[in-house]
């Protein structure tokens, strides 16, 4: 109980060069703080070092070796979270305004001192030192459970989806060895499902990503990043024997917000080959794109299913899905709507049904 | 052209090297396929190998995530060996993981020729083999 009440309440160090005014102060407080002193830097320096339990430094200016305000500079980036008092004459006063202004010094109490002043400036200081402490401890568990989370996002992308590769890698070989029709049938199944699994790992981890990326400010080439995206997609069966084009026009550098922008164009191009029509020929999905410093105008079509009028409001809702054959999750249109949110940005989708969708984003290029 | 050729895999998942192996004798059957699935195993037949029987290795597959020494590390000691033959070997990491683009980051030094997400395919193999001339 007693502890509990000295750690809310603290230690002080008051150092000064003159003992009667070393003695009188603790006299005056010894009821209400802890106190320690010292008559010069060095006794100060040692007593730091020896009682942690100090929240508040209170210094003369006026000293032999060094002033109060050099002896705070000194200790400053050592003890950055003790809170620091001048005690001074008005001789001194501009000196100390000037350290008090620099972030040197949190207060200065003028010579000869008021009791109650002190006191009230003792309190605030320990005041302000436990919610810096608590600030500190607060944000280092954030921290910490931020770290934990990241680990675990990474490990959700890598362990479970490791197996679930091996067993779409399984599934592949059995289609390329097999003949008997009700098997491959199986397999065919197998695959739709590892699909879907994987979808939504890909959209958890994309969400995850979009929701912790801050303002993060990165130079987008919108070539290079869409040859990213294609690179992932292209051994995808919906992506067979369809013919892909790419036209950006990009001369100046874009900056944004990396993670979010793949996350939008992702969704959309990947969309864009799930959603063809399977007997058509001359299937396609195009991405054209102006891109200047202060915006991207990205338009992503294809030739595919379309979406149904009454529907267009719909898509981008969490969990509505166009098809009825469980290849998505549902979770697509609405995280990238979330993501354009983030950036910023607009999205207008038109569409004919059973003609084709057409996707145009536009999105705003921060300064630097 | 009857030149011997041969690929290595390196991955300690059992199944993902018999997948590699199955596809890759789909695609061309006259291909040697090594698999290891240790770093350690691969590591040593690097030393004990003479140099005719490791000129015919063309590509070396290896997964990142491994126990004991990683994808990057037996990448960097397989590029380091061929760096004194005649003859370099194309190196290329595995990984399941999403982003690869993340992983990139972790070893920009490296100089293995790419990055390939799981799982493959018959279709990466045969990229792979028109891009290395196998």
């Amino acid at each position: 109980m007693i502890d509990f009440k000295q750690e809310q309440i603290g230690a002080v160090l008051y150092v000064d060069d003159e003992q009667n005014n070393l003695n009188s102060f603790r006299s005056t407080f010894r009821r209400d703080y802890r106190i320690y002193t010292a008559n010069n830097a060095v006794e100060a320096l040692k007593s730091l070092k020896s009682h942690s339990d100090i929240k508040v430094i209170i210094s003369d200016q006026r000293m032999p070796d060094v002033t109060g305000v050099e002896f705070f500079e000194k200790i400053r980036y050592i003890y950055p979270n003790k809170v620091r008092i001048i005690l001074t004459g008005y001789s001194d006063i501009k000196a100390v305004m000037d350290a008090i202004n620099k972030g040197q010094v949190y207060r200065f109490i003028d010579k000869p001192w008021n009791n109650n002043l002190v006191k009230l400036a003792i309190q605030d200081g320990i005041d302000l030192f436990n919610t810096r402490h608590s600030l500190a401890d607060k944000n280092e568990s954030l921290q910490t459970a931020y770290n934990e989370l990241d680990k675990f996002v990474y490990s959700v992308s890598h362990d479970l989806r490791s197996p679930l590769m091996s067993i779409l890698g399984i599934a592949n070989l059995a289609e390329l060895d097999l003949e008997d029709k009700k098997a491959l049938e199986y397999f065919s199944s197998i695959k739709g499902m590892v699909g879907k699994l994987d979808g939504y790992i890909h959209q958890i981890i994309d969400h995850y990503k979009g929701s912790h990326s801050m303002d993060n400010s990165d130079s987008i080439d919108f070539n290079g990043l869409i040859s990213e995206i294609i690179d992932s997609i292209k051994y995808h069966p919906s992506a067979q024997g369809v013919d892909f084009r790419v036209e950006i026009n990009q001369l100046d550098e874009f900056r944004s917000n990396r993670m979010n922008i793949k996350t939008v164009l992702s969704n959309l191009i990947s969309n864009a080959f799930k959603y063809q029509r399977e007997e058509e020929s001359g299937k396609f999905v195009k991405v054209i794109g102006d891109v200047t410093s202060s915006q991207a105008k990205i338009t992503v079509s294809d030739n595919g299913v379309g979406i149904k009028e009454d529907k267009k409001e719909e898509v981008f809702n969490m969990f509505y899905r166009a098809k009825q054959d469980n290849t998505g999750t549902g979770l697509g249109l609405f995280i990238v709507s979330e993501a354009i949110e983030k950036l910023g940005g607009t999205i207008n989708l038109e569409s004919e049904y059973g003609k084709g969708t057409e996707i145009t984003l536009k999105l705003p290029g921060k300064s630097e | 052209m009857s030149e011997k050729l041969s690929i290595v895999i390196v991955d300690d998942n059992e199944i993902d090297l018999m997948i590699g192996e199955r596809l890759l004798s789909r695609v061309d059957d006259s291909i040697v396929v090594y698999t290891f699935s240790c770093a350690d195993d691969v590591l040593l037949w690097l030393e004990n190998s003479k140099i005719e029987e490791l000129a015919e290795v063309t590509l070396f597959l290896i997964d990142i995530y491994m126990p004991v020494f990683n994808g990057f590390y037996v990448a960097d000691k397989v590029i380091e060996k061929f760096e004194k033959l005649p003859k370099q070997a194309a190196c290329y990491l595995l990984s399941a993981t999403i982003d690869i683009s993340d992983t990139r980051k972790i070893n920009r030094n490296s100089k293995v020729q790419g990055y390939i997400g799981k799982p493959i395919t018959v279709h990466l193999f045969k990229d792979l083999i028109l891009k290395h001339r196998l």
